[in-house]
């Protein structure tokens, strides 16, 4: 399946995937972001329940200098 | 309390001084210059992140520590009243339901002068519905 993470397609070889489990392979785990998926913000404790699928399309962001 | 100290949402402030906290070297000038400023609320920015990013990557989060100061997510990049609401909600999730924000709808690139209209829009909605 494909996903759009950021504006990127990436590939996975299974047909769906725990958010959670992209949150670990995206190494984001031990940092502070926020999600958005598919147009709706998914707060932290939702992640495990959240199952992507083919065409999903998630915002990750974080806080980062400026102003 | 002084009584010339600056209230905002229930919390006193010391110093008027708003700070940004882009264009510097590294994250530690950063608390350093804003340590020595003696202020007490500072501008972040809402950004994607690099996709497969080092994981040991700091955060600005670690350096200026969201219990310390107080942050103002602001909505710079956003050119539609749409788009600064959506950074809005995505920065009051990232702070952990914090509602206070620098609203700024862009109109052009390269003055990067506001567009007045929208953002006085989005000010309305935000308003109106609490960021929803």
């Amino acid at each position: 399946m494909k996903v759009h993470v950021n504006g990127l397609e990436k590939i996975f070889e299974v047909s769906e995937l725990p958010l959670s489990q992209l949150i670990e392979e995206l190494a984001l785990k031990e940092k502070k972001f926020a999600i958005e998926y598919n147009g709706e913000i998914i707060s932290k404790g939702n992640f495990p329940q959240t199952i992507l699928k083919d065409g999903d399309k998630l915002e990750i962001v974080i806080a980062v200098g400026g102003g | 309390m002084k009584s010339d100290n600056l209230l905002i949402a229930g919390k006193y402030y010391v110093s008027r001084l708003l700070v940004g906290t882009g264009k510097y070297k590294d994250f530690e000038e950063t608390r350093k210059a804003i340590d020595e400023s003696g202020a007490e609320i500072v501008t972040v920015a809402i950004r994607r992140t690099n996709i497969g990013q080092d994981q040991n990557e700091k955060s600005l989060l670690d350096f200026i520590p969201k219990e310390k100061y107080t942050y103002l997510p602001n909505t710079a990049g956003c050119y539609s009243k749409d788009e600064a609401i959506r950074t809005l909600r995505l920065a009051r999730e990232l702070l952990d339901g914090h509602n206070l924000v620098k609203l700024e709808v862009l109109g052009d690139p390269n003055t990067l002068y506001p567009n007045v209209i929208e953002t006085v829009e989005a000010a309305k909605t935000l308003i109106k519905k609490a960021l929803m």
